[in-house]
Order: C-alpha cells, then sequence, then structure tokens
C-alpha cells in the first residue's frame, strides 16, 4: 500500500474531541440501535467469540466420547447432532462473523470512509444472526435432538428427522440473508465510498480480500438458500427433488449443496489471506511482496472455487471424465495459492523480523495452513480420494484449513488489531503462552487424525475399533490442551478491553494502512468524517 | 459539528450497486427455485 499520511492526522484529533460530548450514547440501546461500523464490529466480535467457546464444547465433548473405543457418555444420536451443530455453529456462528467484525472495523478505516455506506442494513445484518444462533441452539431441546445429519444437511437423512431440522432451514435462511446484506454493504461501501486518491490498487490486501469474499458470497448463499429450500418443500410441501421415494435424487442435492459449499470454503480463507498480508508486512517491517499479484491470486482462487465442488463428492459415481475434470480443476488451485505462500514467505526474506503475537499466530498460519492444503491436493487425487472419502483423514485436512488457516487468522488479527480498537496493548506474556499452548495442542489434536484416517476410521462415528484407540486418545488430549488454551485468550482480551498499558498511534512499526498512519489511539468514535487525501 | 454524509453523487452509486448486486442474489436465488414454482 502506497498511501502516506496526510494533512488530515490533527484533524482527526479534533473531531475526536468535538464528538466526547455526543458519542455513543449510554445502555443496551447503544447496542440495539447503533448504526456505528465499529460498535456493529465489536457486537460480530463478541457473537463470533460466543458461538467458539459454544462450538468449542461441543468439540470437546465429542472428544471425550472419542478418548477411548466404546459409548462413554452420548448416545449416537446425540453424538450425531454434536458433529452436526458443532460444523454450523462454528462455520455460520464463529468463523464468518468474526471475519464480518474485521470487515466492519477494518473497511472503512482502510478505504478512508466514515462509515459503512448503509448503516442501518449494517445493524439489521447483525441483529439476524440472534434468532438465528437461537434457532440453532434450540433445536437441541426438540423432541428426537438437533438435526443429526452433518452440517452438510444431506438428504434423505434429513427429510426424515423431525422439527428440529426445520428450525435448522431457518436458522440458515436467516444466516444466508445476513451474509447477503452485510456483503452487499461491504461492496458497496469499497466501490463508492473510498477516500480520493484511495484508487482500487492502493486499497490493503485485507479490503481486497474482503471484496471478493463478498462477491462469492453473494453468488452462493443464494445457491444454499435455494437448496435447503427445496429440502423444506420436500419436507412438507409433497415434492420430491431430493427424496428418492418419490422419484428424485439425492445426489442433485450434493451437486448444489457442494455448488454453495466449495467457494464457501474460501469465504472463510480469503480474509484470512487479507489478515495474514496486513500482518506479516507489519512485522517483517518491509512492504507487502507481489502486491499485484496477490490481488490477481486472490481473484483467481475465487474464480476457481465454482468449478471444482465435484471433488467432495468422487464416491458417488460420477462420470471418469467429471471426475478427472474436478481433480485437475482442484490441483489447478494450488499455482495461485503457491503464488500467495511464495509472496509471504519473499515478503518476511531478509525482514528485520521480530516476533510478537501477531507475528507467532501469522507464521503459525503460514506453516499449518500449508499443510492443510498439502493434504488437499492428496484428496484431489481421484483414487486416493476414494480410499479416505469420509476417512479422518479428511477431519484433519479440513481442520488444518479452518483452525490453523481461518482461526490463527482471526486471533492473529486481533491481537493485531486490539490495540487500536481499545486503546489498550494487550498482556505480551500472555498471548505468547497462548500461542506456544495452540500451536501444541492443536497439532497434538489434529495431526494423530491424518494417521487415523490412512488407517481407515470413518469419521462421524461415536465408537471405533480397537486399533484407533491410541492415536485418539492423543488427539483427545490435544484438543483439551488447545480448548483451554483459548481461555487465555479469552482472559487476555477482556482485561485489554477493560485496561491496561496504552497502546500508542501507530503500536506496530511496520503497519502502514489509514488507521495506524491516519488515526489517533484510542479512535474516536467517528472517524474519517473529512474524507483523507491519499497521495 | 455535524457528522460527514456522503455526497449525493455517493449516495446515488452506492444505492444503484446495492440494487444491483441484490438484483444478483435474488436472481441467483430465483433461477434455484424455478423448479419449484413453474416446473413443478
Amino acid at each position: 500500500m502506497s498511501a502516506t499520511p496526510a494533512d488530515v492526522h490533527g484533524h482527526d484529533h479534533a473531531h475526536g474531541e468535538a464528538h466526547e460530548h455526543h458519542g455513543p450514547p449510554q445502555g443496551i440501546t447503544r447496542w440495539l440501535y447503533t448504526t456505528n461500523h465499529k460498535d456493529i464490529g465489536t457486537m460480530y466480535l463478541w457473537f463470533a467469540c460466543t458461538m467458539f467457546f459454544v462450538g468449542g464444547t461441543m468439540a470437546l465433548a465429542i472428544r471425550a466420547e472419542l478418548f477411548e473405543p466404546g459409548l462413554q457418555f452420548f448416545d449416537p444420536q446425540f453424538f450425531n447432532s454434536l458433529t452436526t451443530v458443532h460444523g454450523l455453529v462454528m462455520i455460520f456462528g464463529a468463523i464468518m462473523p468474526a471475519f464480518v467484525g474485521f470487515a466492519n472495523w477494518l473497511v472503512p478505516l482502510q478505504v478512508g470512509a466514515a462509515d459503512m455506506a448503509f448503516p442501518r442494513l449494517n445493524n439489521w445484518s447483525f441483529w439476524l444472526l440472534i434468532p438465528a444462533a437461537i434457532l440453532l441452539m434450540g433445536s437441541f431441546l426438540t423432541p428426537g435432538g438437533a438435526a443429526a445429519s452433518g452440517w452438510t444437511l444431506y438428504p434423505p437423512l434429513v427429510i426424515q428427522q423431525g422439527i428440529s431440522v426445520d428450525m435448522t432451514i431457518l436458522a440458515v435462511h436467516l444466516l444466508g440473508a445476513s451474509s447477503i446484506m452485510g456483503s452487499i454493504n461491504i461492496i458497496t461501501t469499497i466501490l463508492n465510498m473510498r477516500a480520493p486518491g484511495m484508487t482500487l490498487m492502493k486499497m490493503p490486501l485485507f479490503v481486497w480480500t474482503w471484496l471478493i469474499t463478498a462477491y462469492l458470497l453473494i453468488a452462493v448463499m443464494p445457491v444454499l438458500a435455494g437448496a435447503v429450500t427445496m429440502l423444506l418443500t420436500d419436507r412438507h410441501f409433497g415434492t420430491s427433488f431430493f427424496n428418492a421415494a418419490g422419484g428424485g435424487d439425492p445426489t442433485m442435492f450434493m451437486h448444489i449443496f457442494w455448488f454453495f459449499g466449495h467457494p464457501e470454503v474460501y469465504i472463510m480463507i480469503l480474509p484470512a489471506f487479507g489478515i495474514i498480508s496486513q500482518i506479516l508486512p507489519a512485522f517483517a517491517r518491509k512492504p507487502l511482496f507481489g502486491y499485484a499479484s496477490m490481488v490477481y491470486a486472490t481473484a483467481s482462487i475465487a474464480i476457481l472455487s465454482f468449478i471444482v465442488w465435484g471433488h467432495h463428492m468422487f464416491t458417488v459415481g460420477m462420470p471418469a471424465a467429471g471426475n478427472l475434470f474436478f481433480m485437475y480443476a482442484t490441483m489447478l488451485i494450488a499455482v495461485p495459492t503457491g503464488v500467495k505462500v511464495f509472496n509471504w514467505i519473499a515478503t518476511m526474506w531478509r525482514g528485520e523480523m521480530t516476533f510478537e503475537t501477531p507475528m507467532l499466530f501469522a507464521v503459525g498460519f503460514l506453516c499449518l495452513f500449508t499443510i492443510g492444503g498439502f493434504s488437499g491436493l492428496v484428496l484431489a487425487i481421484v483414487p486416493v480420494d476414494i480410499t479416505l472419502h469420509n476417512t479422518y483423514y479428511v477431519v484433519a485436512h479440513f481442520h488444518y484449513v479452518l483452525v490453523s488457516g481461518a482461526l490463527f487468522a482471526i486471533i492473529g488479527g486481533v491481537y493485531f488489531w486490539i490495540p487500536k480498537w481499545s486503546g489498550h496493548m494487550y498482556n505480551e506474556t500472555l498471548g505468547k503462552i497462548h500461542f506456544w499452548l495452540s500451536m501444541i495442542g492443536f497439532n497434538v489434536l489434529f495431526f494423530p487424525q491424518h494417521f487415523l484416517g490412512l488407517a481407515g476410521m470413518p469419521r462421524r462415528i461415536p465408537d471405533y475399533a480397537l486399533q484407533f484407540a491410541e492415536w485418539n486418545m492423543w488427539s483427545s488430549i490435544g484438543a483439551f490442551i488447545f480448548g483451554f488454551s483459548q481461555l487465555i485468550f479469552l482472559y487476555n482480551m477482556v482485561s485489554t478491553v477493560r485496561g491496561g498499558k496504552p497502546a500508542a498511534q501507530k503500536q506496530w512499526e511496520g503497519a502502514d494502512s489509514l488507521e495506524w498512519t491516519h488515526l489517533p489511539t484510542p479512535m474516536p468514535y467517528h472517524t474519517f468524517e473529512t474524507p483523507p487525501v491519499i497521495k | 459539528m455535524a457528522r460527514h454524509e456522503p455526497t449525493p453523487e455517493q449516495k446515488r452509486r452506492a444505492l444503484v450497486s446495492a440494487l444491483a448486486l441484490a438484483a444478483l442474489a435474488l436472481g441467483v436465488y430465483l433461477v434455484m427455485m424455478f423448479k419449484v414454482f413453474v416446473v413443478k
């Protein structure tokens, strides 16, 4: 990013003071009615944090059950509900809202806008999440328990279950509507509200990745909505789109679902790429290597994500030509992804690096996400995938992508920006302890699952054969280390928000986007009321 | 001091962008649902 501080710096100080007397309203109404992008970003992040701990508790329940062979705590139906709702909560309740929270906080600041283009729509996007979460979690209380079909909601199983599936379908509709409204807001803000001189190719990578992600969301969320609406009509209105008993085709649901589902994977990882592309240059004290190629690689990944959905269903009996197409198309994604990994390493090369907590999480992301990418390439190979399909190898693969990928980027991003957001510096020692416990716990949790998958252990089962016992025990031990270490993060963040050492305006020496160069710390409630001029 | 408001031109362009994107999303959904409402 080549934007330089302009003469608006002192101006914003003045505005900050001028607005103290009519800053945020007090009490609950501040949060209910707020149209301020910072408040809404904060609410998204706390919502995501809450759902992360809810989904994480389910994960620990799953790992407790799998600690040793035999049924310990849960009946199989409840175990399947746990895996289903854990997936839905983590994807739609934790990872996606966390990135929308980052977008709300950062997109207006990084393009030099006063707020999002449609602040009231922004408020509505957030508050739709609450009934969706209540529906999803409330479904556990219905007769028969929560949906137990896996987060993919495959028919015919999902057509046979009780009212919990209807609640899940309604929740997915609400979450989809929220995502679409949020995406419209983000795209509109980026395209129309940029400060003078902030050309598209001067925008920070985080803004670019969100621009592309928002287009992906608008393209595929309606597809998911259509699929689950058809499930609803199959369940209650006499249609048989996916019900083989009435002449329907369950495989069609898989095609439609994964046409949404694979771009969804990139919806969860492209903003992570953006965050990492902000953190690495800041701590390497060098500009991002290959800025333009990073933008083009992000767009390439997004476009390719539309033509690879078949690799999730190599075992359904597609023609060989179809399998080959999806295999090669999937492998092609390694090219732009490799460009990104190369550029991140080149950014660090001969940089004056220091390893504060955000940088540790960024480097951790780089190492572990790459492992997840490689296991994805392994799974892209049709004959290998036919062997490994629905085994723990797949579980290991996507957790390397989504936990050490998306989640590590989110945590690193929170550590990176919380000094700016709160005005206080977090506890660095606790941050480093959190990182190393997460790193060790994560690898002890998920690396053995590669071995379990290669040995043939199927996913989504509450009991297993004796030969899988040892690695499952290690995996569960890792889960509890990883899970409980997140409480350190929670404590560190809550105590940072409540007080602590004041943070500098530019807490990180190498940070160069507008929020660091143009705005004081802590930021005033309203920022960039006069747009900065970017040279 | 009054809060900064987007210029009328920015507002107009933002509205046009938002409507186009909403139409895109609705269009994708309606194509998906075509079979439900028409073909069936």
